[in-house]
């Protein structure tokens, strides 16, 4: 009887949890508000009257500024800041708003937007088969505002984000006044390796890489200790746009504009938003020194029994491979080696010129050197020329001469560690010339 | 008693289920699914061309807009959609070399009753980690995937020189390939064909070089991955490269036995046999002379690149 009950009971139960009402959480179907969903944003993207400035952050690092304009007729106009000629070049193709997994923007026919997703090394730089690891699909975030539009890409994740235009800035984007180079010439001005950015009366080390698009910033405080920032950085109507504010004291820097070079001073003056003033300027030695990276960078390649490789050479007084390196009959890459062998007793490091001989990478010539010093300042001095190994070609020995004769400098260098596998390595005496060094 | 608590409770259980399923269902809530049915768009210039050039006659659709889950057998390359400034240009293209010889030769009614029916656009290969680059895909019979239209110039095309013609020429090839294989899987090409060389069949073709599979008697390397693959290759390097090429192919073989131990004479032959073989399977089987087809695509390719 007992077992009765309990199946009673249980089937009271069971029936209920039949009871099966229709009632929606929301007042409408999910169709329904998908479709709603869909025509707002339509409404909001062509609705723009003056356009949308766009800004991709790839997966693949760095940043990227675009101006687009929609229509209602599924067309979108745009430049972008990928190059000269796409910075003024008003280009249109097709995009659409459709339902995936959420309600999505995708640029469905090519388009500036495509050419940093594109698989092909030669369109973009990029990695082979991956290009910058960039998006054309992207869904729209929650955090969607009126004015601004938070995108994150559907393959790789990218992030972008679409800031509603002016008047003043549609006119400029699309009348070819968008000049990308005009920043990268101002800044090319400043011969040193070192820069100094100065607002608010506070100065700042600046490392502004223009191919990768990442800004570094870094200080020390009243305390002596050393800060470091890091933004992804784009190019805007009028300079150069950080991805993250910068916070200089109270003054927050949204990138470098108005950039003006003066002769006189060798300094580059303009703002950083808000109508504050700023300037860069070139110097010997920064305020934030990495004075172990000289150690590190070496004692790397003798602890993997490794080489660092240069495809340039040495950039002297603004030119890039100053010396010709590249002019060299089937030249691939300068290498470093340290400990690379022993001589008469010796042990010494190389710098070694790889060439492709009949499509074999060969180490075929370079000069030995014996081991360096560090001091304590943070510089590498190369120890004394030791000879040369291999047959140098005819051709190779003026950029082989005066790539030796530069490494010998008396004050040696200084080391900036860029990433993981990249180090830039600065003359001490004048900052003028550098040598960008990676692990292959 | 146990029993009967038991069916009694068979009973209430069925009563419980079948209570469970009484549950009108409200069709106006299904009636504005997004996107049903395929996305939709504003139709423009392209659009229109490819309605009246290709839909309207050949009931063949052409997509060039951008569908993440179109599959170009494998999910894992990374491509990009194509340029709109190359898309009519080259099905314009696509159309004379392919469908018109067709359709003049045999008639409008084999070519709409056989042709795949949807041309998909990407606009770049699908490159592979290897270093190798795919530049099309045919799906069953029904899907033709054209790769590479970003770099596929026609002639007439801005900046286009003939060195661009290689792109181009290779879309001939894959799209006669592709309908290659559509032919011979409605009518099967006679056993003689796969009796010609099938101890030489080879997956890894992509270890021989062109001039290597030539010397064992094969058009192409890739015409070694299997037997129906050698058949359509031939077929669409003697419509696109045409007959006077095929002789000299044949003339450049080398003397002497290739690796695999085939002689000069042997690779000759084999490939002659090949020919007339695919020659003889047009008109038999679809009663097609080759001979006036080629000479109609081979007019358009020219016309078309130089």
């Amino acid at each position: 009887m007992r077992k009765l009950i309990i199946y009673i009971v249980l089937l009271v139960v069971t029936i209920s949890s039949c009871r099966k009402e229709d009632d929606h959480l929301f007042s409408e179907s999910p169709d329904e508000r998908l479709s709603k969903k869909l025509s707002a944003y339509q409404e909001q993207l062509s609705g723009a009257q003056y356009g949308w400035r766009l800004i991709i952050e790839p997966a693949g690092g760095g940043a990227y500024g675009f101006y687009v304009k929609f229509n209602n007729d599924n067309r979108v106009q745009m430049v972008s800041d990928f190059d000269s000629a796409s910075a003024v070049t008003l280009k249109e193709s097709s995009y659409r708003l459709k339902a995936l997994q959420q309600p999505s923007l995708i640029f469905d026919t090519y388009s500036y937007v495509h050419v940093l997703a594109d698989p092909a090394p030669a369109v973009n730089n990029g990695v082979w088969a991956q290009g910058l690891l960039s998006d054309f699909e992207f869904f729209f975030n929650d955090s969607s505002g009126v004015d601004t539009i938070q995108l994150t890409g559907r393959v790789n994740g990218s992030k972008a984000m679409l800031v509603k235009a002016t008047q003043q800035e549609e006119e400029g984007y699309t009348t070819g006044e968008f000049n990308v180079n005009l920043f990268q010439n101002i800044f090319n001005k400043i011969l040193q390796y070192f820069k100094q950015f100065t607002v608010g009366g506070q100065s700042y080390d600046l490392n502004f890489n223009l191919s990768t698009r990442m800004a570094i910033i870094t200080w020390t405080d009243s305390q002596g200790n050393a800060h470091s920032f890091t933004t992804k950085i784009y190019f805007g109507l009028n300079g150069i746009e950080f991805a993250q504010p910068f916070l200089a004291g109270t003054t927050v820097v949204t990138g470098f504009f108005d950039p003006v070079w003066s002769n006189l001073t060798q300094t580059i003056s303009g703002n950083v938003g808000n109508g504050t003033n700023a300037s860069i300027k070139g110097v010997i030695k920064p305020q934030v020194l990495d004075t172990e990276a000289p150690r590190r960078w070496w004692q790397r390649m003798v602890d993997e029994d490794g080489y660092w490789v240069s495809l340039t050479g040495f950039h002297v007084d603004g030119v890039d491979d100053a010396y010709g390196l590249t002019g060299i009959e089937n030249f691939v890459a300068l290498s470093f080696f340290p400990k690379f062998g022993t001589s008469g007793g010796i042990t010494y490091d190389l710098a070694g010129y790889l060439m492709n001989e009949d499509g074999t990478l060969t180490l075929s010539f370079g000069t030995a050197f014996r081991a360096p010093t560090f001091t304590a300042d943070g510089r590498i001095r190369f120890g004394n020329y030791l000879g040369d190994l291999g047959d140098i070609p005819d051709d190779a020995v003026d950029p082989y001469v005066n790539t030796a004769i530069k490494m010998l400098e008396s004050d040696g260098y200084y080391l900036v560690q860029i990433s993981e596998d990249e180090y830039d390595m600065v003359n001490a005496s004048n900052a003028r010339a550098w040598i960008h060094w990676f692990a292959p | 008693m146990k029993k009967s608590v038991i069916y009694f409770m068979c009973l209430f259980f069925t009563a419980g289920i079948s209570s469970c399923v009484k549950e009108d269902f409200d069709p106006s809530e299904a009636d504005n699914i997004v996107d049903l049915g395929g996305g939709t768009w504003a139709e423009g210039s392209i659009d229109k061309w490819i309605n009246d050039s290709l839909i309207t006659p050949y009931n063949i659709n052409v997509k060039y807009k951008w569908d993440a889950f179109e599959d170009i057998g494998d999910i894992t390359y990374i491509t990009v959609p194509p340029k709109e400034e190359y898309i009519t240009p080259i099905l314009s293209a696509v159309r004379k070399t392919w469908i018109n010889p067709y359709t003049t030769v045999a008639s409008p009614d084999f070519f709409n009753k056989i042709s795949p029916k949807i041309i998909y656009m990407v606009g770049s290969p699908a490159l592979e980690e290897s270093g190798a680059i795919k530049l099309g895909v045919a799906e069953g019979g029904k899907k033709i995937i054209l790769l590479a239209i970003n770099y596929t110039k026609v002639k007439g095309m801005v900046d286009y020189n003939v060195a661009d013609s290689f792109w181009i020429k290779q879309m001939f090839l894959t799209i006669h390939h592709e309908f290659g294989h559509i032919l011979h899987q409605n009518i099967l090409y006679p056993i003689d064909f796969k009796n010609l060389n099938p101890s030489l069949i080879t997956s890894n073709w992509q270890d021989y070089t062109d001039e290597e599979a030539l010397r064992d008697g094969f058009i192409t390397s890739y015409s070694m991955n299997t037997i129906d693959d050698d058949f359509v290759e031939m077929i669409s390097y003697l419509l696109v490269n045409g007959d006077a090429w095929f002789e000299e192919i044949l003339a450049s073989i080398p003397d002497g036995i290739s690796d695999r131990g085939t002689t000069r004479d042997q690779a000759i032959a084999r490939l002659r046999a090949k020919r007339s073989i695919v020659v003889n399977y047009y008109k038999q089987a679809w009663n097609i002379d080759f001979a006036t087809l080629q000479q109609k695509v081979r007019t358009a390719v020219n016309t078309l690149l130089y």
